[in-house]
């Protein structure tokens, strides 16, 4: 009987400092579950070769010297 | 009509009985509604902590309502922070308190709270009774499990699940894990210097303690 008091205080307590804000979270938090089920999906950047000649790597060999290495 | 008598006080007290296995019923989910908002409350400190939140979420918070009641004033602060941040803003805030260059502001994790260095005793502590209570770092997360938002994370787990944890559980968890030093770093991130949203997080954090220490109490 003690404890089952205590547990209606304890509940009592927790409405009393917690009142309708709960249901507010439950909404905000419940959304945050449903935004991280969704998958990365990286689709074509998955396949792409990490290395590219592109302008600024073609400068680079050519300003390092390393002209005569590339035939 | 002795009989008759007779089958009256049954009824009676089969009624009495339904009337009391009602009110246990409602009893019972009163506490589970109870649990699942205190479980949601964990989850949003657990997001808030070990991830930056996006625009989407920021939108969401800045909708929390106020209602008056100490945990509704601490929504009401967050909501406002909320409204005036960003994501990129944020990005830079969790990066210069949490991270930063060798170290962040703030090291939200109980082994350096409790002992001044990273991983040690407590760390080793909190994984013996993850273990017990069947929970394991996931592979994809980095950090050591004691850090702040991992441990708001288990005690959402354990809220949510009556099935599994028993009230008792929860209480030992809270006292073990999160009572020697919660407040302490809720209190350091509300003092934090430019970076008002996680100043409000910190008050919400600081204020659910107080409230969970003192509804443990009660149990």
């Amino acid at each position: 009987m003690e404890s089952r008091t205590k547990r209606l205080d304890r509940r009592h307590f927790l409405r009393a400092v917690g009142g309708v804000s709960s249901a507010a979270v439950a909404a905000v938090t419940t959304a945050i579950t449903a935004d991280e089920a969704q998958a990365y999906d990286p689709g074509q950047d998955e396949l792409a070769s990490r290395y590219r000649e592109t302008d600024h790597v073609k400068a680079f060999y050519r300003t390092a010297g390393y002209e005569t290495l590339k035939k | 009509m002795e009989e008759a008598t007779r089958v009256v006080e049954d009824t009676d007290s089969r009624l009495n009985e339904l009337a009391a296995s009602q009110h246990q019923d409602q009893q019972s989910r009163a506490d589970f509604e109870i649990d699942i908002a205190r479980s949601q409350e964990y989850a949003l400190l657990a997001t808030l902590l070990l991830r930056v939140p996006d625009d989407q979420l920021l939108e969401r918070l800045a909708s929390l309502p106020e209602d008056g009641t100490p945990i509704g004033a601490a929504h009401r602060s967050l909501a406002q922070a909320a409204s005036l941040a960003s994501h990129e803003i944020l990005v830079r805030d969790y990066f210069r308190l949490f991270i930063g260059v060798g170290r962040g502001e703030i090291l939200p994790f109980a082994s350096y709270y409790l002992t001044g260095f990273l991983q040690t005793r407590p760390l080793a502590v909190l994984r013996e009774d993850l273990g017990g209570l069947g929970l394991q770092r996931a592979d994809s997360h980095h950090d050591p499990e004691d850090h702040i938002g991992t441990l708001c994370e288990v005690m959402s787990n354990l809220a949510s699940d009556r099935e599994r944890f028993s009230l008792a559980d929860e209480r030992r968890f809270f006292e073990r894990h999160l009572s020697p030093w919660a407040i302490r770093f809720f209190t350091d991130l509300e003092s934090v210097k430019n970076a008002r949203f996680y100043a409000a997080v910190g008050t919400l954090g600081r204020v659910f303690m107080n409230i969970e220490a003192e509804a443990f109490a009660l149990n």
